[in-house]
């Protein structure tokens, strides 16, 4: 039995639809948003500072409007091309998880020692097994990167609990 | 006189003709990387170059530009994969004489070409440019505004499949743009309360997420390698045939480089495609090209090549990028306080010429590195993704993290890195959005400003003969896409 009621079929009906249901809805967050700036000073001048923002949310609603109707005409269609099924989506979100991590470690483990966990675990999830690349990539990418960020071009790198 | 020598003795040190062959070198490396574009590269190294002088954070960047172009063809010819967008057309006939075992003499006839066609175009740009410059001062507040306005419009029509998708990708970037303290009023908008948007969202972590991180997420959604047999690469140097070949075809192709890089958003793809098509149209035996003939590896390097100086004349002129990787360029120019327009060749002349001569020293640069790559090239295009990717990614946040050393430009970054994911998915590129971004100030401050000081308001765009002129081309670049389309779809029934 199909459990999707007919006005959540109809917005997912394909990916013009979709997009367009969200950017209206993010317009009219925009008017929301720009109805509270502060409007201090703008007696002063011609033009307010909301003037603009609300010029763009407008042509943003307009544009939603449009491909809302490109989408009611199309047909249906899939909304993402990801399939949620497949270990590649998967890999992906694993893949930007571990550099979440290895942005929030950089202070704590410095740039050497972080970069050369991030290049092995990378490796490693993409399908590197070997570890004869393995180390010696994830060695002379993390050295050879602090060599040219660090000393050619003078940019401090952190350093790490190990150095003081 | 004494600018010129002075710009002349600059390049000419070690450090700098450093920097124009390494930056070259690089390029074309990320070139012939299938998967990498200039663009992507150059986002990529765009935050190193706070750390450098102007002169040279811009040459490390052109010379990167210069050989990104050229490298795709490396991967064009031995794998008949673009390394780079614009290589599309020099895989139609270099990989068919890759097959016959000519692959060296294909990346020899390209490698030539490019240069060819590269110094022809710097040519150009240092001849219109300063002329453009001059004819720049006359521009006033209404002409900026339709300028940006052309500009954004140029790009969606040409860069993007869906014009609304482009639209919409413009829309965001000026959304974006808008975020900070208002100039005139120094009202905040878009800041949430919070002190580190007062002076807006810094541009370069989006543009290193935009084009680097998405693009490392998207490939790696499909990581098989070509599971090609490579091309051993010999016989490089062109013989006496092809370089008559070369010269005689060189010219038409590379002034349509030059005058398609100069159309805001065009890019080096356009060129290509425009340069082959005309080389079809001109020969005597058009049933030949895509059968592996030096004719159409000509036509596709020399205009993609000259299409570099063509994009920098309005990028310097009037602070419009001519392609997506100018559109960085811009980017480093902002960086390093430098504003585009007719002030910048009276007020940066020395720098300006520097420039100008390091571009020519880049051709060269890309001759002779092109040609000792060339036999490197097989091992370089067979990076694997599974070593490539993950130091991409690295670049990504080292990258961000070392213009301000803060952590809040990569998570800036890493946050546009995975909308960009996602608006790629339905359809919304890259381009319009970051074009937006650069071009939004310009357009809303030179608004507001027309019509603060105008006493007729928008009708002044009516009055002013370039306004007029610039209406009719806006037009032009949005209509054509369309009536384009509708004439395609009425053949197709």
């Amino acid at each position: 039995m199909n459990r999707e009621g007919p006005f959540k079929k109809k917005i997912i009906k394909n990916k013009a639809l979709f997009s367009g249901c969200c950017l209206l809805a993010f317009s009219a967050y925009l008017y929301y948003l720009i109805s509270q700036f502060p409007d201090t000073a703008a007696e002063y001048r011609t033009i307010s500072p909301s003037f603009f923002p609300y010029v763009l949310a407008t042509v943003l609603a307009a544009l939603s409007l449009l491909l809302i109707v490109e989408g009611w005409r199309a047909p249906v269609g899939s909304i993402l091309s990801l399939d949620l099924n497949q270990k590649e989506t998967y890999r992906t979100g694993a893949l930007l998880l571990i550099l979440i991590i290895f942005s929030f470690l950089l202070t704590t483990l410095g740039f050497i020692v972080d970069a050369f966990l991030f290049m092995v675990s990378i490796q490693l999830l993409l399908g590197e097994r070997r570890f004869v690349v393995l180390i010696p990539v994830a060695l002379a990418v993390s050295l050879g990167m602090y060599f040219i960020f660090a000393t050619l071009f003078k940019v401090p790198l952190p350093m790490g609990v190990w150095v003081d | 006189m004494a600018q010129i020598l002075t710009a002349l003795s600059a390049i000419f040190e070690f450090k700098m003709l450093f920097f124009i062959f390494g930056g070259t070198a690089l390029g074309i490396a990320v070139g012939a990387l299938p998967g990498l574009s200039a663009t992507m590269g150059l986002a990529v190294v765009l935050p190193l170059t706070f750390y450098m002088a102007p002169a040279e954070g811009i040459i490390i960047l052109l010379g990167m530009y210069v050989g990104a172009l050229y490298g795709g063809s490396f991967s064009a010819i031995l794998l008949n994969i673009p390394g780079a967008p614009p290589a599309v057309m020099t895989s139609l006939d270099g990989y068919p004489m890759a097959k016959r075992g000519e692959a060296g003499r294909a990346i020899g006839i390209s490698t030539l070409s490019s240069f060819i066609g590269g110094i022809l175009g710097v040519v150009c740009l240092i001849i219109i440019a300063p002329i453009l410059a001059k004819f720049a001062l006359k521009f006033g507040p209404p002409e900026y505004t339709l300028l940006a306005i052309f500009g954004l419009s140029a790009i969606v029509a040409v860069a993007s499949t869906s014009l609304l998708n482009g639209f919409v990708g413009i829309t965001i970037g000026l959304l974006l743009a808008t975020v900070g303290m208002d100039p005139f009023t120094s009202v905040p908008r878009f800041t949430f309360d919070r002190p580190e948007l007062m002076s807006g969202v810094s541009y370069v972590p989006i543009v290193i997420g935009m084009f680097g991180l998405t693009e490392v997420l998207t490939q790696s959604l499909e990581m098989s390698s070509t599971g090609m047999a490579i091309q051993k690469v010999k016989k490089i140097i062109p013989g006496k045939n092809d370089l008559k070949k070369i010269f005689r075809r060189f010219l038409p192709s590379s002034i349509i480089g030059v005058l398609i890089g100069i159309l805001p958003g065009a890019g080096g793809t356009i060129a290509s495609i425009i340069s082959y098509n005309q080389a079809v149209q001109m020969s005597d035996e058009p049933e030949r090209f895509g059968s592996g003939i030096p004719e159409g590896v000509i036509a596709a390097e020399s205009a993609n090549n000259a299409e570099v100086g063509g994009s920098l004349v309005p990028l310097f002129t009037l602070g419009i990028p001519g392609s997506s990787p100018a559109a960085i360029l811009l980017g480093a120019l902002m960086i390093h306080n430098l504003t585009p327009g007719p002030m910048l060749f009276i007020e940066q002349r020395t720098l300006m010429d520097t420039i100008f001569i390091a571009l020519i020293v880049s051709q060269f640069a890309l001759l002779l590195v092109g040609l000792l790559m060339a036999k490197a090239a097989p091992y370089i295009i067979s990076t694997r993704k599974q070593i490539m990717l993950p130091i991409i990614a690295l670049l990504c946040v080292i990258g961000s993290y070392a213009l301000q050393n803060s952590y809040l430009d990569v998570g800036i970054m890493m946050i546009f890195g995975v909308v960009g994911f996602i608006l790629r998915e339905f359809g919304i590129k890259p381009p319009p959005i970051i074009l937006g971004l650069i071009l939004g100030p310009l357009a809303e401050n030179n608004l507001r400003s027309t019509i603060e000081i105008s006493d007729s308001g928008l009708i002044v765009f009516l009055t002013r003969p370039i306004c007029v002129v610039l209406l009719i081309l806006i037009t032009l670049v949005i209509v054509f896409p369309i009536w384009q389309k509708k004439s395609k779809g009425r053949k197709k029934v």
